[in-house]
């Protein structure tokens, strides 16, 4: 009788309760992690969103759920991985957005380092290409920028840092000049 | 798997439940034995009579069953659980369990590399890549400026960070910005070019004071302005002058002095031309001396009568 019943409170245990339970939108780090940056330095991180799936060419996500009050108005900094085609913005430590990016071709590589955002435009036409690149974040001198484009598979830039429109307006709606931005290969064959 | 990993991070929610059954089990025993309405006042005298020796008897209780025993493990190992993952950022455990495979369950808990590594959509394949910009590409300035070589790994980064190396996610390919022209016909814009420098005119001011003999490679002498004619416009880059340019071929025609007529990046190594009032300028500003001088004058003729 007694192992009867302890094996019907078993039960409930090996059901897990997880299947009915929200997904939280971020995942905190108790300790902490760290994502390396150019020059051997390291960018502290408390959370990053809760994204476990593939994402698709044109995906983000943009959720500042859960960020403290403490971190809402403390400066953001991008971190763009190439190998992985993906832009994360990181503010107060905690990620609040991520979306799938384009870079540049081979013959027009981004360039690698950190930058800090030098003008904002978010009508701007470059007069480089004669083309439109609405919220652009321009990063170098020489026309490297972040700036909206249409996000396909196989597509490439010139050296930019292409987002899908819609992330890219809140990005430029967030980010502020002097902002950092780390664009890094991801790749450690590469190094 | 994943699901039994979940319910062992929750179990703790039932260890509540556990500890009633516990000590209830006698009381479903004797219900089940002799009925619900006699097992009350039964349970009740047992209960009593249990309470007098109950730690002793309930630790021997545990100890002496084989199924507490195997109860008894699992229950302090999830209560030690308990105490650890929810306490603090101990739920971030458990959302990582909810969504992570258990391989992925450890390394998510300290590398945020596997995370994105998981929502990656993968690097870009090999093949020809369509271009972005409508029409393919189509640049006006040349292309030595924006082609950057490859560089050796562990080289300097872009973007001011002289102090970056090559590692993992330094920059392999990039340039060091220092100097963004350096072969060779690529003029520098620093020399003698500064923002205003990219309409085909020399930067440089024939009317500002304190103009005199020119440095090599800056400031052009007197000799080479005294005409005050526009050096000659490179033809390859005339016209809509683009940005970040001041490239000019290296066997492309006379460089005019005070640098190239291209560009319109600041860069440095050169100083900005001083900025000097046009003649309509300087008639609007004469003018209006003269009109406060008469009107001074006109007041001071009102008040002396």
């Amino acid at each position: 009788m007694r192992r009867a019943l302890a094996i019907l409170l078993l039960l409930p245990l090996l059901a897990s309760p997880v299947a009915a339970a929200p997904q939280d939108p971020r995942i905190f780090f108790a300790s902490g992690a760290e994502l390396a940056l150019p020059g051997g330095a390291h960018q502290r991180v408390l959370s990053m969103l809760n994204i476990t799936r593939h994402m698709s060419y044109g995906d983000f996500v943009w959720n500042e759920d859960g960020v403290p009050a403490g971190s809402a108005k403390a400066p953001i900094w991008v971190r763009i991985d190439l190998s992985r085609q993906l832009l994360s913005v990181f503010r107060g430590g905690h990620e609040i957005g991520a979306a799938v990016i384009l870079f540049g071709s081979d013959g027009k590589p981004t360039p690698l380092g950190r930058f800090s955002i030098l003008e904002k435009d978010a009508h701007h036409v470059s007069n480089l290409y004669d083309a439109p690149m609405p919220f652009m974040l321009r990063l170098t001198n020489d026309g490297v920028a972040i700036h909206a484009a249409n996000v396909r598979q196989g597509w490439a830039t010139h050296g930019c840092v292409g987002l899908p429109p819609d992330f890219a307006e809140k990005l430029f709606a967030t980010a502020r000049r002097g902002d950092m931005v780390v664009i890094v290969s991801g790749d450690a064959k590469k190094a | 798997m994943r699901k039994s990993l979940g319910g062992m991070l929750c179990a703790s929610r039932w260890w509540l439940i556990w500890s009633w059954a516990i000590s209830g089990f006698d009381v479903v025993d004797m219900m089940a034995r002799f009925g619900v309405p006699d097992a009350i006042p039964v349970a009740l005298r047992r209960a009593m009579r249990k309470a007098k020796s109950s730690v002793r008897r309930r630790a021997g209780f545990l100890w002496n069953s084989r199924t507490w025993k195997l109860l008894l493990v699992p229950t302090v190992l999830m209560m030690a659980a308990d105490l650890v993952l929810f306490s603090g950022h101990g739920a971030d455990a458990v959302t990582v369990a909810k969504n992570l495979s258990k391989a992925n369950l450890v390394v998510a808990l300290t590398d945020p590399m596997s995370l994105l590594d998981a929502r990656s959509p993968g690097g870009r394949g090999v093949g020809p890549l369509q271009q972005s910009k409508p029409g393919g590409p189509h640049e006006r300035v040349l292309s030595e400026v924006r082609d950057r070589d490859p560089a050796p790994s562990g080289g300097p980064v872009a973007g001011g960070s002289p102090n970056a190396t090559g590692d993992d996610d330094t920059a392999p390919n990039f340039r060091a910005p220092s100097n963004p022209f350096p072969d060779t016909g690529i003029a520098p814009a620093g020399g003698g070019s500064g923002p205003g420098g990219g309409f085909g005119f020399p930067p440089v001011n024939p009317f500002a004071p304190g103009f005199g003999p020119a440095s090599s490679g800056g400031i052009p002498t007197p000799a080479d302005i005294v005409s005050n004619d526009p050096p000659p416009v490179d033809t390859s880059t005339a016209g809509d002058p683009p940005p970040g340019g001041g490239t000019t071929p290296p066997d492309d025609g006379p460089t005019p002095p005070g640098g190239t007529p291209t560009g319109g990046t600041p860069t440095d190594g050169g100083d900005p031309p001083v900025a000097v009032p046009e003649p309509a300028s300087w008639a609007l500003m004469v003018g209006g001396l003269l009109a406060a001088s008469l009107f001074l004058r006109r007041r001071r003729a009102s008040m002396m009568r």
